[in-house]
């Protein structure tokens, strides 16, 4: 990304090179970005309009079409007097990424508001609704998810999908233009998803990762279907929340409600291929397996998940498990080691979902023993693969962090020792250890900062903790009150605002949402400075 | 390898040896010295109790043994010490204390177990404040000051680690000199041995100057010397069941307040107060921002904890709310309010001043501050190099620069603090702690400050309803936070990788041809 999005836009290829636009349109790279994510929304507004309007459940294609309405106007309205420039400069690939995911945001609680499921006096929970499905979190605040109308809830599978490979991402698919700043655009949205460039060109690398995303769905929604069990809307719904690990389900006991380890193995298989780097993917698709093998992040994050599910399997099996009245649960083998599959799959892959029978079933982790809900505490927070749609901090960061700091202490032995952090047979350059670094201590801070502003709203620390960790994480359930079976109602108004922007902050993985203000306010000083050189030259004159 | 450099090599380990050995006998000297000190003090105490025999034994033969060390160590040179060593010398120096103070409450009678007498020494050296007894009262006099005296022992033994040790062997200057923060004129830790015995006589000057003040303003002898010694030392342990909250007294709970803060500031700034540099004290960044946190965490947690939900007053709230803030974050663990039954907001912030602890430099445990303040800086820069790739920066805290290798330092520190958190905790919810309790009392105890959030509710004051495999888990926890996790780290990745070396085949073969 950084080599690229330093390359001025004469040293590009010609074929790069952003072409001059009419003079009616202003450069404005971030109102340009803005108006193509909003315009992508309109396709997966309108599969919802359609279900909502052919299966009449709730009588929401109103606020459906509503939405679509708004965003075609404001998304024209943004995008057609302007143009994306000669070269976006790196503030403006920050603002462009986070203003789009905010707008899409706003527009995507369009939806919840003016229909049914919340109505306009509860936008701040239509908006949270939105923020979970964007950045596929799946975190919820509705107390019965079946009593809402099939197309509003496809249109919330339909968000996680949009949010799992980046609305700015599919903008680049369709920006040739942007060129040298499309990749820097990418990978601000999410900087894992293009470490690797697929093709020489950026918007090819872009429509390739869409095309794996897209297949991977399909995949998994016909595999879903092909099972006893869902229906082909529950396939099609569940397989847009699987493949962007996002977790939200059209039941309230998620998938739970299928009652089948079959569902749960096809979920499971799912958020364990997009909690790998989908390069890797795509170089096995092209013949090269072993590509899995190689990669160090792939090992560590398959060792994490074989060891989390050995541990939680035995735990489970020896200690005794009690439910919620305190009665003793009869945990067999098998089924200590089916719950153990899915629950650590779905909480490090950062995927979210529930297979609880119940809240009295070992699907419920909050029932686990408490060594083993700090075990899932740390997974949640180590997330899946770079270049991945999972959450988390990311296996990558954490190995080289971890290695980083037992260097630290090997220097004090050999304080003249020149010793790079390796990963593998490679060593990682000084300087993403440094941006490694910067990012795992910006996490720990936003994490305990959002601790600290949900307790002051009354919430007791165990659930303030966990719903920090797990926004950021972009997880969904956390733990205690605010488990897998229940959900953010638990929390008050103003918390769940602070978890919104938590979310938000995890899923563009910090730097877009905190420097979002940087081209608005160089802007600004920009404005500022041409406004004074003006005075002068005419007091000059 | 041929004869002549295998010789040489052996000659080489053979110097390194016995310069080894006076670095050894020094610091086993000093500690075992200092146990023996403080049990004559202790038997002063325990005049006309049975325990006054086992007291006067523990400090005579003790203190003999430490002197005799002192008198028959290797001369070595200061300039000659080296990293691995020493550290390792600074862990066993901890570990004779602890077993000194082990054998003593077994002599004593206090406790009859000698894993229970293990723990409460291991709490007593480490500072922390997690007793095991739920009224010590029930302890003689003599028992009770040798109590606060490990305290002091552990808090002087962290001192000299952190001040005049650990910065001389590639650690972080910035973490015990200001002057790495900008301040030239003074001369705190310029070389080792000087700097050890400014920190002794300072540290001694405080203690006394504590006890003058919590005598005058009412306490009894045993109470002030005992709360002294646990005061200064940020350790905790006090001589009553319901800690200073058992004096009902404002004017102690103010003194005392002024001492566990004084406690949490870098012993460099007494040093530079006391030498009359008062306007270059109020520069330090760490000072400034210090004494911010503590202000507005004060607030709010006074404001959370809302006085009129109970029958506190405003003022006697915010009294609690200060000294609660002030006992946390410079983990003493004294407290004079249930904290633990407070507004999770409050608790929130108290853990979290919890586990950053004082100022760097001080005897308070946890992160410190210029850790903190230092990564918050690099993160600033991290943000600005997203926006100017190729700015390059140096990450000040303050007006001074510091170095990458001490903000690799204590990014690694920040990162084994949470390692050895989250694998405490999992190992006390393993034993039967719910996640609540697990977590707060493995922070606790790393931070070495002690209390934590019970699992019932409230807070967790003793170690009296933990399970002995509980207290066993804690106990390394306690000692790695009260080495700052580095020394313990290297101490343990010595004698691990160090045994392994010395009994490989390879080195028996080196050394037979060396001797040959």
């Amino acid at each position: 990304m950084t080599l690229l999005s330093r390359l001025r836009p004469d040293d590009a290829p010609e074929s790069f090179r952003v072409r001059e636009g009419p003079r009616a349109q202003r450069e404005a790279p971030t109102v340009h970005v803005v108006g193509l994510s909003l315009l992508f929304l309109i396709p997966g507004l309108l599969v919802a309009f359609v279900i909502e309007w052919v299966s009449a459940s709730s009588h929401d294609e109103g606020a459906l079409g509503l939405t679509i309405a708004v965003a075609v106007v404001l998304g024209l309205a943004c995008w057609l007097p302007t143009r994306p420039g000669d070269q976006i400069r790196t503030p403006s690939v920050f603002s462009s990424v986070a203003f789009s995911w905010i707008a899409c945001s706003l527009v995507g609680a369009l939806p919840y508001a003016a229909g049914s499921m919340f109505g306009w006096g509860q936008f701040d929970n239509a908006l949270f609704e939105a923020v979970s499905g964007f950045s596929t979190s799946g975190s919820t605040v509705l107390a019965d998810i079946e009593a809402n109308g099939r197309g509003i809830l496809m249109w919330r599978q339909i968000t996680q999908f949009y949010g799992g490979m980046g609305m700015v991402v599919l903008a680049v698919t369709v920006l040739p233009a942007l060129g040298v700043g499309g990749l820097a655009l990418m990978s601000a949205e999410a900087p894992g998803t293009t470490s690797d460039r697929l093709a020489p060109r950026v918007t090819e690398t872009a429509r390739t990762l869409w095309r794996l995303y897209v297949g991977i769905t399909l995949a998994v929604a016909v595999l879903l279907w092909l099972v006893p069990g869902p229906s082909l809307y529950d396939a099609i719904a569940h397989a847009l929340s699987t493949s962007s690990t996002g977790g939200f389900s059209t039941y309230n006991s998620s998938i739970g409600h299928f009652d089948s380890w079959l569902v749960e193995s096809v979920i499971v298989v799912g958020l364990f291929l997009c909690g790998l780097n989908f390069t890797l993917h795509y170089r096995a698709l092209r013949g090269d397996v072993r590509s899995y093998a190689r990669s160090s992040d792939t090992r560590v994050y398959v060792a994490i998940i074989a060891a989390a599910i050995v541990i939680a399997t035995l735990v489970n099996w020896f200690v005794d498990v009690r439910d919620t009245a305190g009665r003793l649960l009869d945990v067999g083998f098998v089924a200590s080691l089916r719950d153990a599959i899915f629950n650590v799959v779905t909480l490090g892959s950062s995927g979210g979902f529930s297979n609880a029978r119940g809240p009295d079933s070992l699907g419920n982790y909050v029932l686990w023993a408490p060594q083993l809900q700090i075990m899932l505490l740390l997974i949640m927070v180590i997330g899946g693969s770079v270049g991945s749609t999972a959450g988390g901090a990311k296996v990558f960061r954490a190995e080289v962090a971890f290695k980083h700091a037992v260097t630290a202490i090997r220097r004090v032995r050999h304080p003249k020792g020149v010793m790079p952090v390796k990963l593998g047979a490679r060593s990682v350059p000084g300087e993403i250890v440094q941006r490694v670094i910067g990012f795992l201590t910006l996490y720990l801070l936003i994490t305990i900062v959002g601790a600290l502003l949900v307790s002051a709203t009354g919430a007791p620390i165990t659930e303030s903790l966990s719903a920090s960790i797990s926004a950021m994480s972009n997880m969904g359930p956390a733990l205690g009150d605010a488990g897998p079976t229940s959900n953010f109602l638990v929390f008050s108004r103003p918390a769940r605002m602070v978890l919104a922007v938590l979310m938000m902050i995890g899923r563009l993985e910090l730097f877009a949402i905190l420097l979002m203000f940087a081209a608005p306010t160089s802007s600004l000083r920009r404005a500022k400075a041409r406004g004074r050189a003006i005075r002068t030259s005419r007091t000059r004159r | 390898m041929t004869a002549a450099g295998a010789a040489e090599t052996f000659a080489a380990e053979r110097h390194d040896g016995i310069r080894n050995l006076g670095v050894y006998g020094t610091a086993l000297g000093v500690a075992i010295g200092a146990s023996g000190l403080a049990g004559l003090v202790s038997a002063v105490f325990a005049a006309g109790d049975d325990t006054i025999d086992a007291l006067v034994l523990a400090g005579v033969g003790t203190g003999g043994v430490g002197f005799a060390a002192l008198l028959a160590r290797r001369p070595f040179e200061a300039r000659a010490m080296r990293a691995v060593p020493t550290l390792t010398a600074c862990v066993l120096a901890y570990l004779a204390v602890a077993a000194i103070s082990t054998v003593v409450y077994l002599a004593t009678g206090s406790l009859s177990r000698v894993d229970d007498a293990l723990y409460e020494s291991v709490t007593g050296v480490a500072t922390s404040s997690l007793t095991l007894f739920e009224d010590p009262q029930v302890l003689g006099r003599g028992v009770l000051v040798w109590r606060a005296a490990t305290q002091w022992i552990g808090g002087l033994l962290a001192l000299g680690v952190a001040i005049g040790i650990y910065p001389f062997l590639g650690g972080s200057r910035e973490l015990a000199d200001p002057r790495a923060r900008g301040f030239r004129r003074l001369a705190l830790a310029n070389k080792p041995i000087p700097a050890l015995k400014r920190v002794v006589t300072m540290y001694g000057v405080v203690t006394v100057v504590v006890a003058v003040a919590l005598l005058i303003v009412g306490l009894s002898v045993t109470d002030a010397v005992a709360h002294t010694f646990s005061s200064v030392s940020t350790g905790g342990f006090s001589t009553h069941a319901d800690s200073i909250a058992h004096f009902d007294s404002r004017a102690v709970d103010v003194v005392m307040i002024v001492v566990m803060a004084g406690a949490g500031f870098s012993l460099a700034l007494v040093w530079m107060l006391a030498t009359g540099q008062f306007q270059d004290t109020l520069r330090v960044y760490e000072l400034r921002v210090y004494a911010l946190v503590l202000a507005l965490a004060s607030v709010w947690v006074w404001w959370l904890a809302d006085p009129l939900d109970d029958a506190t007053g405003v003022v006697d709230h915010g009294i609690d709310s200060v000294f609660t803030v002030v006992s946390l974050s410079t983990t003493t663990g004294h407290r004079v309010a249930d904290w633990g039954s407070w507004h999770p907001g409050a608790e929130m912030m108290l853990l979290t001043l919890l586990a950053i602890g004082g100022m760097a430099g001080s005897v308070a445990g946890g992160l410190r501050w210029i850790r903190v303040v230092g990564l918050v800086q690099f993160v600033w820069r991290e943000l600005q190099r997203q926006l100017h790739p190729r700015t390059v920066r140096a990450v000040k805290v303050g007006s001074s620069a510091i170095s990458e290798e001490s903000i690799d330092r204590w990014h690694a520190h920040l990162l084994f603090t949470m390692f050895l958190t989250g694998t405490g905790a999992v190992a006390l919810a393993f034993f039967g702690s719910d996640i609540l309790e697990a977590l707060t009392l493995a922070l606790s105890a790393v931070s070495t400050t002690g209390p934590a959030l019970a699992e019932d509710g409230g807070t967790l004051q003793s170690a009296a309803t933990l399970s002995r495999s509980d207290r066993a888990a804690l106990m390394p926890l306690m000692l790695a936070g009260r080495l700052a996790i580095t020394p313990m780290l290297v101490g343990v990745g010595v004698v691990v990788f160090g045994a392994q070396r010395r009994l490989s085949a390879q080195a028996f073969r080196r050394r037979l041809q060396g001797r040959t």
